[in-house]
């Protein structure tokens, strides 16, 4: 069975690493970290949760523009293969 | 439409031993019919078993308990033990109306020395059986999923109306419905005014 | 216009059965499969209404969903239906219809009186009232609101109800003409699941409307009738008819409306049954076979009465046996007028045929038809309905119409070609193609799994529709694709949208009085674009949504600026295709059902009660309980000072609940909290702070420690949602590594919290296996034990600053424990008290509501709830970093203070502002939590002041919008017992513990 949209919810943008060393970081980096996304139009790699099922937190990569969905991924596997920057 | 004239319900300080009540107890939850037919069971239990179904630890002691760990949106009944999967590290298990603290006790002691546990969430649920004829129809005002697809062993978590649920099909002609306590009012009052065109 | 008797063959109406029905009053009589239109067409009544700008008289025009003038009201009181169309309208005995602009006591009488005015109500008037002269434009608002509209707006409440169904299918077919019909049966062999729908009462779309048409040695309806007889037997297949898709979205989900009951007489509908339904449909592969709609051909005057699209004559004729007029004149550009004309030769006394065209196809024409090449309709003539019309010639080089003879007519058909019905094609967001050869607008039909069919995609004549729907159906069988849009000009259409004007009207959208020369002047004034046009003219915007005028809009663009129509291009289509009732949108969710109400355990008993309930979330929670009638002051009152005497009892199951496992319980805590939790005893309970990472208050409440890998977390009520998808997010995202089980228990505890000085003793007079000294169960701890009989967990914590007991229990003797309590409780006068006087209470104590006195805003240091930040904790917990950023580390931030009005009688309004002086108007802040506090006989309030916990002692005003001025000064907040010794037995919070 395939699963509905509205049982899952948006999570923003994915593997945003919190910075490990908060105190040593300037309030700019630190701005960064909690506000500045990618927005891209086009393909996003982002997280959602299946809130009305699981309750698990997942990724995808998904285009923006018309929603083609091109992999998903668990969390552990997102971040074992799925490169991302670490502030 | 008219509402329904909830009934006042008894002063429960009268009684002189502990009262069980379902979130349903002012309504009549056993309805009859061929196209439409709805039955609550109570006093069940449910605790929440906690421990990640890859964890071998975690497998040999669920089945110390005398239980099969269900593979993804799937159930499995032992004994009228029904162990349904709930997420990859968690499963709701639903007993009759035993008494809890051996089981609990049971439980907590295979689970010691690993990363599981057991939590009692028996008053969470209400439960809810429907059947007859047109009881898709009725899930259908209700909810997306085309449940003629969900098989005989299968559960899904969802929504139905606005109220998060579990439902599970337990046999070729009912589903039954796992909703929380604080929804089943609202839930109930939805499912009978979904249910009124198939109700004589 | 008259009825034909005997009926035509091809009727669906059943003359066996009359029908009464009342209409502006009047009483008249139908039959059984009448519209509202055919009925009153039969009855020649031609008048429908008087527009909306000029107020001319207006008639019908177009056959089905794209009439845009005779709207009509139904009905009354809850079953009253605004703005229906009359030919949308199936007759039902003792129908009750008004045409609301024909009612003389109406605006209807003063309009005429504007016929001075017209001149300046072009295009673009009423915008240009808005900007100058500016003083009078209210006066003009009221005198034109009252012109806008046709029905009125219903005042009562809809008597009947609605609902929502889902369904899931491996093909839609959207469409029960010959087409659609075609394509199903197809399909249904196949055994897919198949749904078909179609607007209309009954299937077979515009067959109806050319019924004669040869397919082999049949007729196209016979051949139809066929096709729907098989279709019922096929277990597969689901028909819905009187179904609109009106919304085509993303992934192949399409949402329509079915007219379950509009159609039955008042005393047949059955309550139980909703009137209509909203299908939510989601298709494997959706098949349009939508159909094509006649537009019109525009010249001067041509919206009197009588004057209509030749499917529209053709409809009444075939369908309804009613036949429009005696003498017809046919104006057409296509091979169409001629098809028409034969039918109409059939019946009316003279038929005239007016072709632009210079060649006209090889049909033969009956006899009595005069056919007349090469020519326009110059204009209409007539008072209230059509008398004549005058025609010229068309000189092909110039373009100049020449006026040739005027020819009696009291019925005028218009055949200007078809548009395909391109709309749920375009929601999902691709525009139509325009084509030459159809003359038309060609759907794009280009997403996945979508495809068209039939006279939508330009096959017109019944054997080229009937396969193109089989080959169409067999592309969606076998997964495979050929061309759709059909390559031939079957209609031989010429490209001719309007005659050129001769100082008359020539109406494009009749609904709107939008013109020719309107379109003309809006691109003079440089509004060019065709959505600038759209708004600036109000072309297309009414009920009927430009369906016979919007293309002929875009030609006279094009005409205007020598563009071709490809340059003009359509405006965006958005759903919904027709308009939807507000009732179908919401279904079942209204009233009560709206939200669900979330009850605890101890709703019946509240109810039996007599609480007063407020909604907090979703939750339905007591908010007060009268106490001798008295209002809600009064039941504060009360509650609150009986339970400081003595003793008060409030429901508190509606808390949030997390249970918390695994051997990094600890250490979660402490990063997810501003506090420590490393050493919290087990037995211990502690008030934690969160924090977003903004460092603002997110939540707060108190976690219980149960064992060393076991905690319970509360939250408040409307956060524990988001709270517990906080959570779960922080710690699968960020930090799987630790090993920690988040589990909601909301619903399966309830709580009842017996506060007060006698709380102690209650608890002694209900439970007896637990030892409540001071000494054995000491303020912020719990104890296990059995309350009332139940297996509990009692912990002692307070949010009122009294000695308090909080039991939980399974909610399903949380009920059972409450009487109990109150029973028992009688011995000392207990009171149940609600919500207010919990926020009273707590106020007095000056104890923070996260939501009320935080607003996102506001950070642990703002709240002067510093001494829950701990410093010393090795992990950056969430939100601490930002308490030392610029902008939350400034010290002129807005400050948690309390505040004591000058008054003690006067309470201040919560929002209102905070000002330094009567003549400095500049907002310190605002109050954030107000009340009269019977346990200080005084008013006291909260809020945020900027620099307020420096300011303390100073005087400053509260003021209201209204103008209120409340001199007040900033305290402490906490008013009542600072030294919490009410608490007995108080441990200060060791926050590094």
């Amino acid at each position: 069975m395939h699963l509905e949209e509205e049982d899952f919810s948006y999570s923003g943008e994915a593997l945003i690493a919190r910075p490990n060393n908060p105190s040593s970081i300037s309030d700019d980096e630190w701005g960064d970290y909690l506000f500045m996304r990618k927005n891209p139009k086009g393909r996003h790699v982002e997280q959602w949760q299946h809130s009305s099922g699981c309750r698990k937190f997942f990724v995808i990569e998904r285009n923006t523009i018309d929603n083609t969905i091109y992999s998903s991924y668990t969390m552990i596997q997102a971040s074992k293969e799925i490169k991302h920057e670490t502030n | 439409m008219e509402m329904k004239v909830r009934m006042l319900m008894d002063n429960l300080a009268k009684s002189t031993v502990p009262v069980y009540e379902s979130a349903l107890e002012k309504y009549n939850t056993t309805v009859v019919g061929d196209l439409w037919r709805v039955k609550e069971t109570k006093k069940l239990s449910y605790l929440i078993i906690r421990g990640k179904t890859g964890d071998d630890d975690f497998v040999k002691a669920i089945e110390s308990l005398g239980l099969t760990l269900p593979g993804p949106m799937k159930f499995i009944e032992t004994a009228e033990r029904k162990l349904i999967w709930i997420s990859p590290d968690e499963f709701l298990l639903v007993l009759g109306d035993v008494p809890l603290s051996d089981f609990i006790e049971s439980a907590e002691k295979a689970f010691k020395d690993i990363f599981a546990y057991i939590i009692d969430n028996s008053g969470s649920f209400t439960n809810i059986e429907i059947s007859g004829s047109r009881h898709l129809d009725v899930v259908a005002k209700l909810s997306p999923y085309d449940y003629h697809k969900l098989t005989i062993g299968s559960v899904i978590s969802t929504n139905l109306a606005k109220a998060p649920s579990i439902i599970y099909r337990p046999n070729e002609n009912s589903l039954t419905i796992l909703v929380r306590f604080s929804f089943a009012d609202y839930l109930w009052r939805t499912i009978e005014k979904a249910s009124l065109e198939y109700t004589k | 216009m008259r009825r034909i008797n005997p009926v035509l063959p091809s009727a669906i109406i059943n003359n066996a059965i009359e029908i009464d029905f009342i209409f502006e009053g009047q009483q008249f009589k139908g039959f059984d499969g009448d519209t509202l239109a055919s009925a009153l067409s039969a009855n020649d009544v031609k008048v429908f209404g008087y527009s909306y700008k000029y107020s001319r008289p207006r008639g019908i025009i177009a056959p089905y969903a794209e009439e845009p003038n005779a709207l009509v009201s139904l009905e009354q009181g809850g079953l009253y239906t605004p703005n229906a169309k009359a030919t949308q309208v199936e007759l039902y005995q003792d129908l009750i219809a008004s045409a609301p602009t024909l009612n003389p006591n109406s605006i209807e009488k003063i309009k005429p009186l504007f016929k001075a005015f017209h001149r300046f109500m072009a295009a673009g008037f009423y915008y240009k009232t808005f900007m100058r002269p500016q003083k009078l434009w209210m006066l003009y608002e009221k005198v034109l609101r009252s012109f806008a509209g046709i029905s009125k707006a219903p005042v009562d409440f809809d008597s009947e109800h609605y609902d929502h169904m889902h369904h899931n299918c491996d093909v839609l077919v959207i469409g029960g003409g010959l087409a659609g019909l075609t394509a199903a049966i197809e399909i249904a062999k196949t055994e897919k699941s198949v749904i078909l729908l179609d607007e209309r009462p009954s299937l077979g779309g515009t067959t109806y409307d050319y019924p004669d048409e040869a397919v082999g040695s049949t007729n196209q309806l016979e051949y139809m009738n066929n096709i729907i007889s098989q279709l019922d037997t096929y277990p597969n297949v689901e028909i819905l008819s009187r179904t609109t898709a009106f919304a085509f979205h993303d992934e192949n989900n399409v949402i329509a409306n079915e007219m379950r009951q509009d159609h039955k007489p008042l005393s047949e509908r059955n309550a139980n049954l909703s009137r209509q339904r909203l299908h939510k449909i989601k298709a494997g592969h959706v098949l349009l076979a939508t159909g094509a709609s006649e537009r019109p051909i525009a010249f001067d005057n041509n919206d009197l009465p009588g004057i209509m699209l030749s499917t529209a004559g053709l409809s009444l004729l075939n369908r309804f046996s009613v036949l429009a007029g005696e003498q017809v004149v046919i104006f057409t550009n296509n091979d169409s007028g001629h098809t028409a004309a034969n039918y109409f030769a059939k019946y009316s006394q003279k038929v005239t045929l007016i072709d632009t065209r210079s060649n006209s196809p090889d049909v033969a024409l009956n006899g009595n038809v005069r056919l007349i090449n090469s020519s326009v309709i110059i204009k209409a003539n007539g008072k209230n309905s059509v008398s004549s019309v005058t025609i010229g010639e068309r000189d092909q080089k110039s373009n100049k119409n020449v006026l040739t003879e005027t020819i009696d007519a009291d019925l005028v058909l218009v055949a200007g070609g078809f548009n395909p019905v391109v709309h749920l094609d375009c929601h999902t967001g691709s525009n139509p193609i325009w084509d030459d050869n159809l003359v038309a607008f060609a759907p794009n039909l280009s997403k996945q799994k979508r495809s068209g069919t039939g006279a939508l995609t330009g096959y017109i004549y019944a054997t080229d529709v009937i396969n193109n729907a089989k080959e169409q159906a067999n592309n969606i069988i076998n997964n495979s694709i050929t061309a759709t849009t059909a390559q031939k000009n079957f209609l031989n259409t010429d490209k001719f949208f309007n005659v050129e004007s001769f100082g008359g009207k020539q109406f494009i959208d009749m609904q709107n009085d939008v013109t020719t020369s309107d379109i003309q002047l809006a691109i003079r004034e440089n509004y060019k674009s065709i959505e600038h046009i759209k708004r600036y003219t109000a072309l297309g915007f009414g009920t009927d949504q430009g369906k016979t005028s919007n293309v002929l809009g875009v030609a006279i663009a094009a005409q205007s600026q020598n563009l071709k129509m490809s340059e003009v291009g359509t405006t965006t289509f958005r759903p919904a295709y027709t308009p939807v009732t507000f009732g179908a949108l919401a279904g079942q969710h209204i009233n009560d059902l709206f939200d669900p109400e979330r009850y605890t355990p101890m709703q019946p008993s509240h109810i039996n009660n007599g609480a007063i309930f407020e909604t907090v979330g979703q939750w339905m929670r007591p908010w007060y309980f009268p106490n001798n009638g008295d209002g809600l002051d009064g039941a504060v009152f009360n509650e609150c000072l009986k339970t400081r005497e003595s003793l008060g009892v409030i429901d508190a199951s509606t808390l949030g609940k997390i249970e918390i496992h695994g051997p990094d319980s600890r250490e979660f805590l402490n990063r997810v909290y501003t506090n420590s939790w490393t050493k919290l005893a087990v037995g211990s309970c502690r008030y934690g702070l969160m924090l977003d990472e903004n460092g603002m208050i997110m939540d707060d409440g108190v976690t219980a420690c149960l064992s060393d890998d076991h905690f319970i977390m509360t939250t408040t009520t409307g956060g524990a949602a988001k709270v517990y998808q906080w959570l779960e997010n922080w710690l699968q995202t960020e930090w799987p590594e630790l090993e920690v089980y988040l589990s909601s228990v909301t619903d399966h505890f309830s709580t009842t919290a017996v506060v007060g000085p006698n709380s102690r003793e209650l608890m002694l007079s209900i439970c007896s296996d637990i030892d409540f000294s001071k000494e054995a169960f000491p303020f912020m701890t719990w104890r296990a034990g059995t309350v009332c009989g139940v297996s509990a967990r009692v912990m002692r914590i307070s949010f009122s600053g009294e000695l308090a007991y909080e039991i939980n229990v399974q909610s399903n003797y949380g009920r059972f424990v409450w009487d109990s309590v109150l029973e028992k409780g009688n011995k000392w006068s207990i009171v149940q008290y609600g919500t207010e006087s919990m926020h009273v209470l707590r106020a007095e104590k000056g104890y923070i509501i996260a939501g009320q006195d935080t607003d996102g805003s506001v950070s642990p240091i703002d709240a002067d709830l510093s001494w829950v930040v701990s410093k010393s904790k090795q992990f950056s917990f969430l939100g601490e970093r930002s308490l030392s950023r610029s902008d939350t580390s400034r010290v002129d931030r807005k400050q948690l203070v309390g505040i004591l009005t000058e008054d003690p009688s006067e309470v201040l309004s919560e929002g209102a502002q905070i000002l330094n002086s009567n003549t400095n108007s500049n907002m310190l802040g605002h109050v954030t939590s107000s009340y009269f506090s019977p346990t200080l006989n005084r008013s006291i309030a909260m809020g945020l002041v900027r620099d307020g916990l420096r300011r303390k002692g100073e005087k400053i005003i509260v003021a209201t919008a209204k103008g209120k001025r409340s001199p007040s000064t900033i305290e402490s907040y906490v008013f009542f017992d600072p030294d919490g010794l009410k608490m007995n037995g108080n441990e200060s919070e060791n926050v590094d513990g």
